[in-house]
């Protein structure tokens, strides 16, 4: 959901983590996976636009396959019962 | 000045100064050599503010050790451990089944030479078989020595070029005419040229050769 928050633009991974309420150590094992499922595409910074000495970092954007799929699962969300608590926070996304 | 609070400072820039991205640096080599959160993730320490570095490089080493750690060991284990393979008898084989196994007769065998190409079979510990073309490089009395000619299924660790020690009980098959010349001659994967002697340049650079 947070991906779907930009869906056209880069995602760093500290950023989804915060966003989205997930820890790192759960967040890039699910972004591995979404890469080899090709929802995500991945790059690196340009070093040459950065800012102090720091190494490139590493983004996320959203595949059109991505978008449809992620689509799906929120579409799914809103006639599960386990979210409907939470209408407002798909409607955010959705 | 208070003096006390010298061994803070010093304690709180080693907390959250240097000891964030000198274990975090230690951690991620529990990542394969090629894994690119090798690198993202030092990157990804810039981002993290410094009060929360500490607790963001433990959650990284709680997914290293399974994410990066158990990979690794399941890898090296595997081929040597895990799936280990070995040379079934040839000889043996046709004695079980004489009618359905054939295999060169011992004359044949005996007149094996280097550049002979020569089938042996492979197995695994999980009872997979592969039946694969070696190149013969040396023959002694009491065993020869290969090049595997080709490209395995399914057998970690083994790949084309990988030297193979076998004995002539081994042997299933001969192939026709013995060959292989160097990539001067001829493309071959064989690192050594049996016509000439010479050595291939892409085993020289390290490559592994592939079919």
């Amino acid at each position: 959901m947070a991906l779907l928050d930009d869906p056209d633009g880069r995602h760093w991974g500290y950023q989804l983590s915060k966003t989205s309420g997930v820890r790192s150590g759960v967040l890039y094992p699910i972004l591995t996976r979404m890469l080899c499922e090709e929802w995500l595409t991945d790059g690196w910074e340009d070093p040459n636009t950065i800012a102090g000495k720091r190494p490139p970092r590493r983004y996320y954007e959203l595949t059109d396959e991505g978008r449809l799929a992620l689509g799906g699962v929120l579409q799914e969300a809103r006639r599960d019962s386990r979210f409907v608590g939470l209408p407002r926070l798909i409607e955010r996304f959705a | 000045m208070n003096v006390a609070s010298w061994p803070m400072l010093l304690l709180a820039i080693v907390v959250y100064g240097f000891a964030p991205g000198f274990l975090l640096r230690l951690i991620v080599l529990a990542y394969k050599h090629d894994d690119p959160r090798r690198e993202e993730l030092i990157a990804e320490l810039y981002a993290v503010p410094r009060l929360k570095r500490p607790f963001w490089v433990a959650e990284q080493l709680e997914t290293a050790l399974f994410d990066g750690l158990v990979p690794r060991i399941r890898w090296t284990l595997t081929g040597r451990i895990i799936l280990r393979w070995h040379l079934k008898s040839g000889v043996k084989m046709n004695r079980k089944h004489p009618d359905t196994f054939w295999i060169p007769s011992e004359e044949e065998k005996a007149a094996v030479q280097p550049g002979t190409i020569v089938r042996l079979m492979f197995q695994q510990s999980d009872g997979w078989v592969e039946r694969m073309w070696v190149v013969v490089e040396k023959v002694s009395r009491r065993r020869l020595v290969g090049w595997l000619d080709n490209q395995p299924l399914d057998f970690p660790r083994l790949y084309p070029g990988k030297m193979i020690k076998f004995r002539s009980t081994h042997i299933i098959d001969i192939a026709g005419d013995p060959v292989p010349v160097c990539a001067e001659c001829e493309p071959t994967i064989l690192p050594v040229c049996s016509s000439c002697g010479s050595r291939s340049s892409a085993i020289e650079a390290g490559d592994t050769p592939v079919s």
